[in-house]
């Protein structure tokens, strides 16, 4: 839709720009420097330098291609709380603890908890038939068996990030006797809460899902077999496609003379680059029965033959969000608690995007405490 | 001509660009085959005649895949025909506050800024959502198209296909769900320790 301009509008802009040749000499002189500049830090930057998801760990069980680690404590109290992290499956898990000083991971061992992480791995055409049963009454419900035989206790705390806070709901709808809590963060709870209420640039997702059939998703399933990592990313391109040319040109170019934020940036990339695919049956419920039929708040998701009644949902939940979230808007996610047969149910809101959440400076001065204390408050711990 | 549609753009597309006379050849395709399609499957041609339907069906959908393609950089298109009058209100936003920009870079983040705006409200647009299904959708086609295609050469000369191996998958996934319910079963009833893998 193009409408004209007028002269006094075109004038009133032209008042703003005053850009000088000296101006543009200053920043013509700029550039090549901050570009000599970061050729050199980008060839320089050792690969611990560049390493992510460094905080150590121990593997303490596995099953095809998934693997469960324990993070090592790093302070002597031990808190006596398990936390067992979720994260998505269209993502590595190394999200949550991308940078050493901005480590979600850490900060939680350094309060105290005791931390276990389900690496959901690399699928490939094998797990071309594993579904969303398979991942949370399967390898979900023995990770959680297992750690609770590990850790010699009868519940544990659930965290689930994202796709994985939908499994992870999914799996306190289905086995709510196992969870002492349930916390989720940016997770898609009502996919059709973004329909009536359009944002610019917001649930892009929702809206393409909603404008493809259910018989184009078998299509696609079966004629790609899983969903590609590469697929997966492309999509998330394409939901901001000018600001992606800009972060790889405009804005990399001001960063370029900062070792620190360019060394932020290529963590970010290195975590990009390294997208699973999903495994086609998950892809095809996860589109069509959620994105499409909104399943899981309506208590009409069927898994293994079970229903998920988030009635169920008997223990205490914390729902973060992201105030900023583009990929899961907060209409998406807020104000399901009275959905659930719980009666402690909170949200906690952070500043910030989607993945900003887990890496952004301001997100995790509110992240980390506003979990633990939480943590600690139900599970007897003092503050 | 500026572009000011996506619509403008695609019946641009679906009017003038040649359609290699689809009708006609479809005709022709049929007439023959009835003809002379169970003679030829006599001579062992059956593998032949049906990849040459495949390659056709391909061309077809590679044909629909440009059209939808130009129909979704319609849609981009108009965005980028809508920035300007944005970056002008921007910039003059900018002017009502007493503020100046007097950096290159700083006018090209507007620039950006107000093309990301048109782009997203082009893009969320019904015509938008619509352009970018009929893509996904046409491209899958074309997908399974060439799957198909292959798949026909493949059993031509006795070769294992996806679908030979997906079936091999199903088959194990079912087994392994069967294993994990047993595994569970028998863990209940406290008369085995299970078969995981403890590291």
């Amino acid at each position: 839709m193009t409408t004209s301009v007028s002269l006094s509008e075109i004038n009133r802009a032209m008042a703003a720009i005053r850009i000088t040749p000296e101006s543009v000499i200053r920043e013509a002189n700029d550039v090549p420097r901050k570009i000599w500049h970061g050729i050199s830090a980008l060839a320089n930057f050792s690969e611990e330098e560049l390493a992510i998801a460094t905080t150590p760990k121990q593997e303490i069980y596995r099953d095809d291609m998934i693997r469960l680690y324990r993070y090592l404590p790093t302070v002597e109290h031990d808190l006596g709380i398990p936390v067992l992290i979720v994260y998505a499956l269209v993502g590595r898990y190394q999200m949550i603890d991308l940078e050493q000083d901005r480590s979600f991971v850490r900060k939680l061992l350094d309060a105290g908890l005791t931390v276990y992480m389900v690496d959901w791995g690399l699928p490939t055409r094998a797990q071309r038939w594993t579904n969303i049963d398979d991942y949370v009454s399967g390898y979900l419900d023995d990770c959680v068996d297992v750690i609770r035989e590990h850790e010699g206790v009868d519940t544990i705390n659930l965290l689930g990030i994202c796709q994985g806070g939908v499994f992870s709901t999914c799996y306190a709808a289905l086995f709510p006797d196992k969870l002492r809590t349930l916390t989720l963060a940016i997770t898609p709870l009502d996919f059709h809460g973004d329909a009536g209420c359009p944002q610019p640039g917001t649930a892009y997702m929702n809206l393409w899902a909603r404008g493809l059939t259910g018989e184009d998703i078998d299509r696609y399933i079966d004629a790609h077999g899983n969903v590609a990592g590469d697929s997966v990313g492309l999509s998330f391109l394409m939901m901001d496609p000018v600001a992606n040319v800009g972060k790889y040109t405009v804005d990399l170019l001001s960063i370029l003379d900062d070792d620190r934020k360019l060394l932020n940036f290529l963590h970010m990339e290195r975590w990009l680059a390294d997208r699973p695919s999903t495994p086609g049956e998950v892809a095809r419920q996860w589109v069509k029965d959620l994105y499409q039929d909104n399943k899981l708040v309506k208590n009409e998701l069927v898994l293994g033959g079970r229903t998920v009644d988030l009635r169920n949902i008997t223990m205490p939940v914390l729902n973060v969000y992201a105030e900023g979230d583009v990929v899961v808007p907060n209409s998406t996610t807020r104000g399901v608690g009275p959905r659930l047969g719980t009666s402690d149910y909170t949200e906690l809101g952070v500043p910030g995007g989607h993945i900003g959440t887990f890496v952004g400076g301001k997100a995790q001065r509110v992240l980390g405490p506003g979990i633990i204390d939480w943590l600690k408050a139900r599970n007897g711990a003092q503050q | 001509m500026l572009i000011t549609s996506a619509d403008r753009v695609l019946q641009f597309a679906e009017g003038y660009l040649p359609k290699f006379g689809r009708t006609e050849a479809n005709s022709l395709q049929t007439g023959i085959d009835r003809v002379f399609g169970a003679f030829a499957d006599a001579l062992g041609l059956t593998a032949t005649r049906a990849m040459f339907d495949n390659l056709r069906a391909l061309a077809e959908a590679e044909f629909e895949q440009q059209l939808a393609l130009a129909g979704y950089l319609g849609v981009a298109g108009s965005a980028v025909g809508d920035a300007p009058r944005l970056a002008v209100a921007r910039l003059g936003e900018v002017s009502k506050k007493g503020e100046t920009i007097d950096s290159p870079l700083a006018l090209a983040r507007i620039w950006t800024s107000a093309l990301g705006q048109a782009m997203h409200s082009a893009m969320q647009s019904d015509g938008g959502v619509a352009a970018t299904a009929r893509l996904a959708r046409v491209t899958t086609q074309r997908q399974l198209r060439l799957a198909n295609l292959v798949a026909l050469a493949a059993d031509s000369v006795g070769l294992t296909t996806r679908r030979d191996l997906d079936e091999a998958y199903r088959e194990i996934q079912l087994l392994k769900r069967e294993m994990r319910s047993l595994r569970k079963q028998a863990a209940a009833n406290g008369s085995a320790t299970g078969t995981r893998e403890q590291a």
